[in-house]
């Protein structure tokens, strides 16, 4: 009797590791990789500000200026698509061109001649020696 | 780092700080030797001022308890040597000959005087559960 | 079929587990490899395998336990035949060999529900499955190799040792194996955020995948300390909940960072930020469940030199070593990954409070690891051993849960990416005058304890933060058209985690106010004659008399008291100092205790002299009836917090697709 227990034991252990082994299945290779999602999308960051003005978290020009950033977010997003799959370089641009449009936010400047970040009140590059403009 | 970065970083470096303080001082007020009986026994003469946690374990047939009084005697051993200990409190449960003790307290060379009284279990080959 | 019978299938069981483990660690990777597809299948099979054998152990344990199979050494060791239904089952986990069985059972179930439930995440699975047989290849080569529950006696014995009178109590039933669920339920987060590693798939997909996990093994961690504070109580019968024991601390830890992780993880999802500090809390939460379970069997701190007699010690901190060094590993030489989109746009916003949150937690982490392993370190450092007390742990751990109050009632005030300081304060007005006004009456009142004082008027602070912004958010909707109930229903409906988080930092606070009012607390030592009383707070107990009777195998002393108020008889109670007669002569002390919600009146009995003189300890312990009424709202909260999202149907179409991908 016990040996019989044992013995199915180890026969239903054995059947259900080994049965996947019996068929050969196509090798994974390219399927389209599953698009990557970090952070909220600009579609709920909105609806995070407009519920947060309106239980009186936000005052109203913060709340004007926060939905301005995400709105440029939002157009550059849908002016170059997340492309699915993994960080790839088109989605290294498109973090290039948020971190710009935030600079710009932030009233950064930058030499114009070899692009370095400019210090607030720099009158020449501290990189390359260009003189900078008065107003970009 | 901008601005705010920067913000941040003062402010936990403010608080690992306060943390750090509260722990120095907490620590200065309850650090205790734990020692075994051997070890106590050892350097009786330099730790007559020290808070000492001694462990060890119940020497059989030595426990002298009065419940109504609250008080207890009894000898702790580490197996080899033995120190007579003098207690007044709540005695737990777990405490009787063979039971591994904790006494938290100061020795004045021949009596070990115990503020607190920690007992488990004699253990057995396996380790018991208590907790 | 003899009762050496199913011991040996169940032994049988766990090598073949043991085996089948092993094959789950290597052959899902194998698979990978080769990529071929149906040796990673054979591989996540094979949990399914470790399930069933681990199933059928524990059934042979139970049997042989029921059975009162004392030829079992375990069963022999742990339970007699006296000992009530119940409590045998209990013995299952009472012992080494049983509680590493029991880890391994749960162990195996749960990763069988994880490869089920969370298959859609094909490129994580393979490493996800690999991770938790590997951890399931330790504990079954523990049981197979060092502990087994299946040793036989070479006589069997006729009657059983019984199981230590202490654990058999409720909370002594319950704690357990809720403290497992809880350290078992790390280790799925675990296992996907290393597969998340392994494969550079380094987006919040694993941790979406695992939300629902992390939120049961934290309810569990959660309900295990809940559980082991009431033993403490009730049964440890010295009038306090928490000793800052190692055992005690052990579990709190892990605790500490998987609600730091519950935390944060929320930031990673909003604003793609703290990836690196996630995925290091995971770990650590993980380590520190194993470090927990390690700790309890092994008893390396609490007793001086227990180390080196117990086998089990080197094995584990091995086994926790190679968690870190891989964990690890993998995770420096995926730093380049693991940039951040996002970043911080202002000290004052909701995410600087859940950065704060963390720094809060993980430092009290921190502090308690340090205090815990002190005597280890500092034997190191001077060749002695120097331990810290509770006083170290308190200086620490007072002022954090203050922080966490006060952060409890900043946060739901304040908005995600930048809160405008004006509205901020505008929003503190209600809650700070409610807590100064609060503080003021209690200060009234007579109590003068600064901390607990604190606690309260902070506790006060923090629970009409939260009312404040529930209500807010319902009167947005009622603005819509909707009547105000259904506007509660549908705010929680739409955003549960929010609002059960809300409802668990209620319960919180109900907990912290129950903790602070034990802090007023007096106790006083006295003895008694019969008919004398004794005054203790806002009553009277007379001592009527005690003596001792015989019971079953107990030998039991009690004193019968009774209990005015003001003149008014209340109750009667009967704490007692029992011996079990049995071969170890066990002293049982059993508390009384009188609860009300205002306060818990408790008596011990530390013995009855032979002139009939009575030795009590009198506590009054305030408020102690909230901290169980706070782990109730705070199971509420949970429940809640782990409900389906409701979204429109649009949006849940257009997730799904994406999930699906």
């Amino acid at each position: 009797m016990e040996i019989a227990v044992m013995l199915a034991l180890v026969g239903a252990t054995a059947a259900i590791i080994l049965t996947p082994l019996r068929t050969r299945l196509p090798e994974p290779g390219s399927e389209a990789p599953a698009p990557v999602r970090s952070g909220t999308d600009a579609a709920d960051a909105l609806a995070d500000l407009e519920f947060d003005h309106a239980t009186g978290k936000l005052d109203d020009d913060d709340y004007a200026a926060l939905r301005a950033d995400v709105e440029t977010a939002r157009a550059a997003e849908a002016a170059y698509p997340a492309p699915a799959g993994r960080a790839t370089p088109a989605l290294r641009t498109l973090d290039a061109l948020e971190a710009e449009i935030l600079a710009l936010r932030r009233k950064q400047r930058f030499c114009t001649a070899c692009g370095t970040a400019l210090p607030k009140a720099a009158r020449f590059c501290p990189d390359c020696g260009t003189p900078v403009a008065a107003r970009p | 780092m901008n601005r705010t970065n920067r913000k941040i970083f003062a402010a936990v470096v403010v608080f690992v700080l306060a943390g750090a303080y509260l722990a120095y001082s907490g620590a200065r007020s309850s650090m205790a030797y734990y020692l075994t009986v051997g070890e106590l026994l050892d350097r009786a003469g330099a730790m007559r001022q020290a808070d000492i946690r001694l462990s060890g374990t119940v020497s059989a047939g030595t426990i002298a308890h009065d419940p109504v009084a609250g008080t207890l005697a009894f000898r702790v051993t580490d197996g080899a040597r033995a120190l007579d200990v003098r207690y007044r409190g709540v005695v737990p449960d777990a405490f009787k000959d063979g039971a591994e003790v904790v006494v938290e307290g100061r020795f004045d060379g021949r009596t070990f005087t115990a503020s607190r009284l920690f007992a488990k279990c004699p253990s057995k080959f396996e380790t018991e559960d208590d907790g | 079929m003899s009762p050496g019978a199913m011991g040996e299938i169940g032994a049988l069981a766990i090598s073949m587990a043991f085996a089948v483990s092993a094959y789950g660690t290597i052959v899902p990777l194998l698979g990978v490899r080769l990529r071929r597809p149906e040796v990673v299948h054979s591989g996540l099979r094979a949990v399914y395998a470790n399930a069933l054998l681990l199933a059928v152990a524990a059934a042979a344990l139970l049997y042989a336990l029921l059975t009162r199979d004392f030829g079992n050494a375990y069963v022999a060791g742990y339970s007699s035949r006296d000992l009530g239904f119940w409590y045998t089952l209990s013995v299952f986990w009472a012992g080494q060999a049983g509680s590493l069985l029991f880890w391994a059972v749960v162990l195996a179930g749960f990763s069988a529900l994880a490869v089920w439930r969370l298959g859609h995440l094909r490129e994580l699975l393979p490493y996800a499955a690999a991770t938790l047989m590997g951890t399931s290849t330790f504990f079954t080569m523990v049981l197979t190799f060092v502990s087994s529950p299946f040793a036989r006696l070479p006589i069997a014995r006729t009657d059983g040792a019984g199981l230590n009178p202490l654990l058999q109590n409720p909370g002594m039933f319950f704690h357990p194996p809720t403290q497992y669920l809880g350290y078992v339920g790390t280790a799925v987060p675990f296992a996907f955020a290393v597969a998340a590693l392994a494969t550079r798939n380094l987006d919040d997909r694993w941790i979406r995948a695992t939300r629902r996990w992390t939120l049961l093994s934290w309810f569990f961690l959660s309900w295990g300390l809940i559980f082991g504070m009431m033993w403490a109580y009730v049964e440890l019968g010295w009038g306090g909940f928490w000793a800052w024991d190692p055992v005690e601390n052990a579990a709190l830890m892990p605790w500490l960072t998987a609600t730091a992780f519950l935390h944060s993880v929320m930031i990673q999802e909003k604003r793609d930020l703290l990836k690196v500090w996630n995925l290091v809390l995971i770990i650590l939460t993980f380590a520190l469940a194993v470090f927990g379970t390690f700790l309890t069997r092994s008893g390396v701190l609490s007793s001086v030199h227990a180390f080196a007699t117990s086998s089990l010690g080197p094995l584990f901190f091995a086994f926790i070593l190679l968690i870190l060094g891989v964990s690890f590993g993998l995770l420096f030489t995926r730093l380049g990954a693991l940039g951040s989109r996002g970043q911080l746009d202002s000290l004052i916003s909701r995410e600087s409070g859940f950065l704060f949150n963390n720094l809060i937690f993980v430092g009290a982490a921190f502090a308690v690891f340090i205090g815990t392993v002190f005597p280890i370190l500092s034997e190191a450092v001077t060749g002695l051993k120097i331990s810290v007390g509770p006083p170290f742990f308190n200086q620490i751990n007072v002022p954090i849960g203050l922080a966490l109050l006060l952060l409890m009632g900043v946060c739901p005030l304040l908005a995600w990416r930048k809160a405008s300081p004006r509205s901020l304060l505008r929003a503190f007005v209600v809650p700070g005058a409610l807590a100064a006004a609060g503080a003021v009456l209690l200060i009234a009142a007579g109590v003068r304890h600064p901390a607990a004082l604190a606690a309260f008027g902070l506790g006060l602070f923090a629970a009409a933060a939260v009312v404040q912004d529930v209500h807010r958010g319902a009167k947005v909707r009622r603005g819509h058209g909707e009547p105000y109930a259904l506007a509660l229903g549908r705010l929680a409906g739409r955003n549960p985690r929010r609002y059960g988080g809300y409802v668990v930092h209620l319960g919180i606070v109900l907990l912290f106010a129950g903790m602070a009012g034990s802090a007023l607390g007096t106790e006083r030592d006295v003895v008694l004659a019969k008919g004398e009383t004794v005054r203790a707070g806002r009553y009277t107990l007379r001592y009527d008399g005690g003596g001792s009777y015989a019971q079953g195998k107990r030998l039991i002393t009690e004193a019968a008291l009774t209990v005015f108020q003001g003149g008014r008889r209340l109750a009667e109670m009967r704490p007692q100092r029992n011996v079990h007669t049995r071969r170890e002569e066990q002293v049982m002390t059993e508390v009384a205790i009188r609860t009300t919600l205002r306060e818990d009146l408790y008596v011990i009995l530390s013995g009855i002299g032979d002139d009939g003189r009575a030795n009590l300890r009198v506590i009054i312990n305030p408020l102690m009836m909230w901290m169980w009424i706070g782990a109730g709202v705070l199971t509420l909260g949970t429940v809640l917090a782990a409900w389906p999202q409701a979204v429109p149907a649009a949006q849940a179409r257009a997730r799904l697709v994406a999930e699906a991908a």
